[in-house]
């Protein structure tokens, strides 16, 4: 029916106004960097459609909240405040994988894991972790686009 | 179209809106469960896009409250999710969730899904905005309701039949004939800015007044035309605006309002053009009584060419009885025999 009703379209002009013209075209999707790359700076501009500006602010908004969040953490689980622990740990991974963090991303899945499965060692382990992954993230960020904020 | 994004951490919030805001939408946020109720229950929004972990009110109850609350129209909810695997799916599937939406959201991804979602929702106000609107031509149409019946369903069997035939396999199919049928009634919806004293005159109207009259093609195209401009995608807007604005057109080019002529006329409004004249010669009206089968044949013939694209014209004449069969199924009175409609003639010319 498309078919039909372009041809349609064209032969009445008069009859119908111009679509409106559509919007600049964007870049298409990046390769995902892997597992263990710090930033996918390349993915986050895609998802940010672009907007630089919006991928630093992203950036400096999670540079400001990850430290502490992972504090809280460590707390949670001192406390045995277990709702928190789950919120706080599913944050942090959801904010990792907001800003294109793939190593960071990984080391709160396995957090995640290792309180869903009680394992008091594994938990301890992949914090130890989440602190070096976060050490990697700020200098690979600083020797890279020193120029953004955070 | 207002998309309600709801969603507990202000980037995931931020980074979304900015792609929402780029493909188009109207957005509002929430950061928590219960305020995005409260939004939803404004009636403002058709689409929501909702976190399924937030605190105190997850995505899954949003959505199973959203569900629960009587509504005008429906509601499209997509739970955003990091969550794999089927009994999540089925979780969210259970509690109302259309769609779901990987998280970190991809652009491409959103864009995808929202298209699918406005598909969905322009279906259902499509079929609620034509039957609102052909109500409405009935109510105001002097004919009986039955009229639009016999329209939509010559216009069927006219579109079918050109649907199979070489010249337009290729381009029409079953989607064009049944968006037919769903707008034609919406042919003479103008006529709702006619004024009594011309649409409901009992007899022959003046040359003023056929004026007046004519203008109902314009009021009826130009109310659809704005409609289909608020609603680009919605295709059925814009065959029904091309029905009304051209079901007066002739093929010669002596039609009304713009005198296109030829395939210049849209297929539909020839199609119209068509169904509508046999249904008034097939029944009695105000000014004339019902002709018979064989006098609205003749009529037709005579204006192959002229009045009738002869394609739709030759569609017709292989139709002919299934236009018998569907005139003596949804007619309220019998036609006249063509004896008895040539003394009417006579008289009349008389």
């Amino acid at each position: 029916m498309n078919g039909y009703y372009s041809s349609q379209v064209q032969a009445r002009a008069g009859l119908l106004d111009e679509r409106p013209s559509s919007r600049p075209e964007r870049g298409s999707a990046p390769e995902r960097a892997g597992a263990n790359v710090p930033l996918d700076m390349n993915q986050l501009v895609y998802r940010c459609l672009g907007r630089i500006e919006l991928a630093e602010r992203l950036l400096a908004s999670f540079e400001s909240r990850f430290p502490d969040t992972l504090a809280q953490i460590e707390e949670c689980r001192f406390t045995e405040d277990r709702e928190n622990l789950a919120r706080l740990v599913h944050q942090l991974k959801g904010s990792a994988a907001n800003v294109s963090a793939p190593a960071l991303h990984g080391v709160a899945m396995r957090i995640e894991d290792a309180i869903h499965a009680g394992d008091a060692e594994a938990f301890a382990r992949e914090i130890n972790a989440a602190h070096a992954a976060w050490a990697e993230f700020t200098d690979f960020k600083q020797a890279n686009y020193p120029r953004v904020p955070g | 179209m207002r998309v309600l994004v709801v969603e507990d951490d202000p980037d995931a919030l931020e980074l979304l809106g900015n792609a929402l805001a780029y493909f188009g939408y109207d957005v509002a946020q929430a950061t928590n469960g219960a305020d995005a109720l409260t939004l939803v229950r404004s009636g403002q929004f058709q689409l929501v896009i909702s976190d399924w972990e937030m605190p105190y009110m997850s995505g899954l109850e949003l959505c199973r409250e959203v569900r629960r609350r009587m509504s005008a129209c429906y509601t499209y909810f997509i739970l955003l999710t990091a969550r794999t695997g089927t009994h999540n799916r089925i979780a969210g599937l259970s509690a109302g969730a259309d769609e779901f939406l990987s998280k970190p959201v991809d652009p491409d991804e959103l864009e995808v899904r929202l298209r699918v979602a406005s598909r969905i929702l322009s279906l259902e106000s499509r079929d609620l905005v034509i039957f609102s609107l052909a109500k409405l031509a009935e109510a105001r149409d002097p004919e009986t309701g039955a009229h639009l019946e016999r329209i939509r369903e010559y216009c069927r069997v006219l579109a079918q039949h050109l649907a199979e035939s070489p010249r337009h396999r290729q381009t029409l199919d079953g989607d064009f004939v049944q968006m037919l049928y769903l707008t034609s009634p919406l042919h003479d919806i103008g006529k709702v800015g006619i004024p009594d004293n011309v649409l409901l005159k009992p007899g022959r109207l003046t040359p003023a007044e056929f004026e007046i009259m004519k203008q109902h093609a314009v009021i009826g195209g130009q109310t659809l035309k704005a409609a289909a401009e608020a609603h680009p995608g919605a295709m059925y807007l814009q065959i029904a605006r091309d029905i009304a604005f051209s079901h007066h057109e002739k093929f010669d080019g002596t039609g009304y309002p713009y005198g296109l002529r030829g395939e210049a006329i849209p297929l539909c409004g020839r199609i119209v053009a068509l169904s509508d004249v046999y249904d008034a010669l097939t029944t009695a009206r105000v000014y004339k009584p019902a002709y018979s089968h064989e006098v609205a044949r003749n009529i037709i013939l005579e204006g192959d060419g002229k009045h009738f694209d002869p394609e739709i014209v030759e569609a017709f004449l292989a139709n002919e009885d299934r236009f018998l069969q569907i005139h003596h199924q949804l007619s309220p009175t019998l036609p006249l025999t063509e004896d008895e409609a040539a003394l009417v003639c006579q008289t009349a010319n008389a």
